[in-house]
């Protein structure tokens, strides 16, 4: 199993040694991921998700360190890489692109130069091929008049097109993964649709894995085939997005799906149902479930042990003391579950 | 399982209660803004050390000469020009005046020098700076013109022409280093004000139908609070310098009063064969205005809310 | 809830507001950006109206200028019968009691030097609403109104979260018991999770009090869920309006079809049937619009007249207004 993944992260912990304490971002994350897939990981601010990429990535500044656990990227752990042979990897086997293209691209060079800067870094090429990479990868993006823009400063293009930029100059050395950090939203809502379709097509194009990190979860459906959920730093649920939508087997989840508004329902005026309370402080995070003070079916045992993970089928998985065989029945969350945690 | 195990475990699957549950719960302890700029101010340790060191003069200035066994006056020619020693700590000048009691006068004099001009610094440059940025516009346009050809005179020419006619004294410093100084103070005022009218609490209190003179004076200035401190904090140097070198070019405080400048003036004849009267009273000098740089410095990087994690 | 006999509360007509470029040594106004460019709509009582488009458009710009944050250009603005798009800022005084308005950024809409109480207890102090005892009453009532611990007053914006500091935004915009709140994307920067709060809180808090929402957003489910009607607006004009669930069971104009379309939904059967209408090229400059219709640059249905004549923003059936040559009386 393990050796057909690109990326394998083994219980991944990272805290933020600040100077009020230890915050642990991220307490315990494993997840995988095959060449050519897309999987989407969702949560809400405080969840770990960003960090989860930015670990990935080793791009964690001081005071944030990964404290435990195993990033195998084809086989090698990416934990314990030094940072010259980090260098290497980013932009080259691995790249990211992040939330608001105004700030991720450098104002005073032009854009085909922070293209071919990694071109060039990568790939050893010379300077003038390097410019034809350029151009084309431009075209790819849907760029129009490539070649005249790609003399052009980022204030010289809007935000859909910097961000289609971005994408160029992360793909531009066909890296096997790319990992897109809330990519659209700081776009508008057509000009998300056009990126999102551009991602989908360069992904069956160029067979690149993705891992897109949102908070919407229509974003996520739209270009993943997986689902990850976090919270509080670790991940509540997982799965496809049949299963994620149809059947969540996670409060939290569920929570989610019944709190945000549906486009295409019909207005009667259906209220939507909150989750009460806010996210935890991971300063002194708590010994069980993190979502337990927020949850509606919370037990004695949720704030007393964190549970274990129940596996519903060979994608599918939550994390809630409900699934345990010994539980209450809930309909919700456990109802079509028999008492061998089979569903 | 045995029967208290049992219980125990049915006891665990029982449901929580909405206060058990505890969602709203503040982790942190409750920090104030300025509680937090004093914790980064304690991190930095040369900061404090000149804090320290501040504080220590003023109690010397003010408390010493009360105890002191000579005043700056005082003469015994037959004690002049003496080294350092147990009697004279810092030694005698060429009158036999006690050094040390003349160190400390000289800094009675900066200190008051410095803090007062300051506050005049504060006072002017806030109220100019704040209605020009606030107002903008042509009104800013004007004024900030204004302030731009005031800034072309060159500071020294312009104080030392003043005192000419004001004749010399304390006083009369003040006033020179209070009606210039005060252009920096309102540039940088002016500067946070326009940038943070943009902001949208300001916005807010717009719509709930506040004054220009609330919202300038309850919203905005507070909020700039941090560099008005860092400018005043830094500004006190300068006009500690500028007093001393008036001083020393005889414009100020004269003699037998005992400025820095006039101290340093004074070892300007025989500084070569007693390097000690000169000596004193520039390291006096130079640590203090130091002193006040660091401080500054220090308390720039508290206040800059960047750092605010 | 719209009540179709409800009176008229607030309406806007043929407003306008340019904002001019400076250019040159002696800043000549050289172009204007049209950020609103005549648009006429009213609002009924204890209606909320929602107000979608994307950036540039000018819906942010028309909510600032209803409550003179922005002085109009030309066009009126009038609330119960009264013109105040003239009124000077001190006649305007009293009118600041009924309409209010509820900030995007959390956390840049309270003065971070205040103590929440203060913040809450402002308007009353403005307008001389309350003191001593009975403002810190009030208060306190108004803390509790929006869901939070009366005790937290003396606490400071930066100890609460996003949502919690939204509300303490809300409750500050409810001491003057006004009648109109306009809500500028009031929940864009909070989490998915926080986001239904503070919307049922604004739900509620119409019921009980009949207040009237002027609702600006981006995200068109949530406009859908809390609005009565919806008005899309592209490049400074307004292109549709009309009831919020046929706007979006059947939208008229391209723009609002392509908008709607573009629209993720959380549901993995619906997404991989739906057909995207993806729109080419970017919004034209605001400051030299597209003559005739602005958005015939995207347009598929794109017609010669569109480029000679601007449509007129007109009823094309009971409630629906609509600006577009396709669809003529």
């Amino acid at each position: 199993m393990s050796s057909e993944n690109l990326l394998d992260v083994k219980n991944l912990k990272t805290s933020f040694f600040t100077h009020v304490g230890e915050v642990k971002a991220i307490r315990g994350v494993d997840f995988h991921l095959k060449k050519g897939e897309a999987i989407g990981i969702v949560g809400e601010s405080g969840s770990g998700k960003s960090v989860t990429s930015l670990s990935v990535m080793r791009l964690l500044l001081n005071p944030g360190k990964i404290i435990d656990g195993q990033i195998l990227f084809n086989g090698e752990d990416l934990a314990t890489k030094s940072d010259k042979e980090m260098q290497n990897i980013r932009g080259n086997e691995i790249s990211m692109i992040f939330q608001d293209p105004m700030t991720s691209l450098n104002p005073v060079y032009t854009i085909g130069d922070q293209i071919m800067e990694a071109i060039i870094k990568h790939q050893k090429v010379s300077k003038e091929e390097a410019r034809k990479k350029a151009v084309e990868m431009l075209k790819i993006v849907g760029i129009p008049s490539p070649e005249k823009r790609i003399k052009q400063y980022p204030h010289e293009f809007s935000g859909g097109m910097r961000q289609r930029a971005m994408i160029a100059m992360a793909l531009s050395c066909e890296p096997q993964l790319l990992i897109a950090d809330e990519p659209t939203t700081a776009l508008d809502v057509t000009i998300q649709a056009q990126i999102l379709e551009l991602m989908k097509d360069l992904k069956d194009r160029l067979n690149t894995s993705i891992i897109l990190i949102t908070h919407d979860l229509g974003v996520v459906v739209d270009v993943c085939s997986r689902i990850i959920v976090m919270y509080g730093g670790l991940i509540m649920e997982e799965g496809s997005s049949e299963e994620i939508f149809y059947n969540p087997k996670h409060p939290y989840t569920l929570g989610l799906l019944k709190s945000i508004p549906k486009i295409t329902e019909k207005s009667d005026k259906q209220r939507l149902i909150p989750i009460d309370g806010t996210p935890p402080d991971l300063l002194k995070p708590p010994k069980g479930c993190p979502f337990a003070p927020r949850c509606d079916y919370a037990m004695k045992i949720c704030i007393e042990q964190s549970p274990e993970y129940t596996q519903m089928s060979p994608t599918h998985r939550s994390m809630c003391h409900l699934l345990h065989p010994d539980a209450p029945s809930v309909p919700e969350i456990n109802g079509n579950i028999d008492k061998e945690g089979q569903a | 399982m045995d029967n208290t195990q049992v219980k125990n475990k049915q006891n665990l699957w029982q449901p929580l209660s909405k206060e058990e549950r505890d969602a709203d719960k503040i982790v942190r302890p409750s920090m104030t803004y300025w509680q937090d700029v004093w914790r980064r101010l304690k991190g930095n340790k040369v900061a404090m050390g000149s804090l320290i060191f501040l504080i220590f003069l003023i109690l010397v200035a003010i408390f010493v000469p009360m105890f002191w066994p000579y005043s700056y006056s005082d003469q015994n020619l037959m004690n002049a020009n003496q080294s350092p020693s147990a009697q004279h700590i810092f030694g005698t000048d060429k009158h036999g005046r006690d050094l040390f009691i003349r160190v400390i006068y000289g800094a009675r004099i900066s200190l008051t020098v410095g803090i007062a001009a300051s506050i005049i610094n504060l006072v002017v440059g806030v109220v100019y700076g704040g209605i020009s940025g606030y107002a903008g516009g042509k009104t800013d346009n004007l004024m900030m013109r204004i302030v731009d050809i005031l800034y072309t005179i060159p500071l020294t020419l312009y104080v030392i022409l003043l005192m000419v006619w004001l004749g010399a004294g304390m006083k009369s410093i003040l006033i020179a280093i209070g009606t210039t100084y005060w252009i920096s103070m309102a540039r940088i005022v002016r500067g946070q004000i326009l940038s943070l009218k943009e902001q949208e609490y300001v916005m807010a209190a717009r719509t709930l139908g506040a004054s220009d003179s609330r919202i300038l004076f309850k919203h905005l200035i507070p909020n700039a609070m941090g560099p008005i401190i860092v400018t005043m904090t830094m500004s006190i140097p300068s006009a500690i310098f500028t007093e001393a070198f008036l001083s020393f070019i005889g414009l100020g405080v004269s003699a037998p009063k005992a400025s820095w400048g006039v101290l340093a003036n004074d070892a300007l004849g025989s500084f070569m064969l007693y390097p000690h009267h000169l000596f004193f009273p520039a390291l006096a000098l130079s640590l203090t205005m130091l002193a006040f740089n660091f401080l500054g410095d220090g308390l720039r990087d508290a206040l800059d809310p960047k750092m605010r994690k | 809830m719209i009540n179709k006999d409800a009176e008229v509360l607030i309406e806007v007509k043929n407003l306008k507001k340019y904002f001019p470029v400076h250019k040159g040594f002696f800043k000549r106004t050289t172009q204007n950006v049209q950020a609103v460019d005549d648009i006429s709509f009213a609002i009924r009582s204890g209606e909320t109206l929602g107000l979608v488009g994307e950036s540039g458009c000018g819906k942010s710009t028309t909510g600032r200028t209803i409550i003179r944050l922005y002085e109009p250009t030309s066009g009126e603005i009038i609330y119960k019968g009264t013109e105040i798009g003239r009124l000077s800022q001190k006649e305007l005084k009293p009118y600041r009691k009924k309409i209010q308005m509820i900030f995007q950024d959390p956390y840049a809409s309270l003065n971070s030097r205040m103590t929440v109480g203060d913040i809450i207890g402002e308007p009353l102090d403005i307008h001389e609403l309350a003191s001593g005892k009975e403002r810190l009453e009030k208060i306190h009532q108004l803390l509790h109104d929006v869901g939070l611990n009366p005790d937290h007053a003396t606490r400071y914006p930066h100890e609460f979260s996003g949502g919690q500091r939204q509300r303490i935004g809300i409750a500050r915009a409810l001491a003057v018991e006004p009648d109109f709140i306009i809500c500028d994307e009031p929940i864009s920067a909070l989490d998915v999770s926080i986001q239904a709060q503070v919307v049922n809180m604004l739900e509620d808090l119409q019921r009980e009090r009949n207040i009237t929402y002027l609702f600006i957003a981006h995200d068109l489910s949530m406009v859908k869920h809390i609005s009565d009607r919806i008005g899309v607006m592209y490049l400074g004009k307004m292109v549709e309006l009309g009831p919020a669930d046929d706007l979006y069971n059947s939208p008229q104009h391209p723009y609002t079809q392509a908008l709607l379309s573009a629209v993720p939904v959380p549901d993995p059967n619906i997404s991989k049937n739906s057909k995207r209408i993806i729109l080419s090229g970017d919004v034209p400059s605001p400051m030299n619009p597209p003559s005739g219709c602005r958005f015939r640059t995207r347009c598929q249905y794109a017609m010669d007249i569109c480029k000679e004549q601007e449509p007129e923003f007109v009823e094309i059936a009971p409630g629906r207004m609509c600006a577009c040559h396709l669809h003529k009386k």
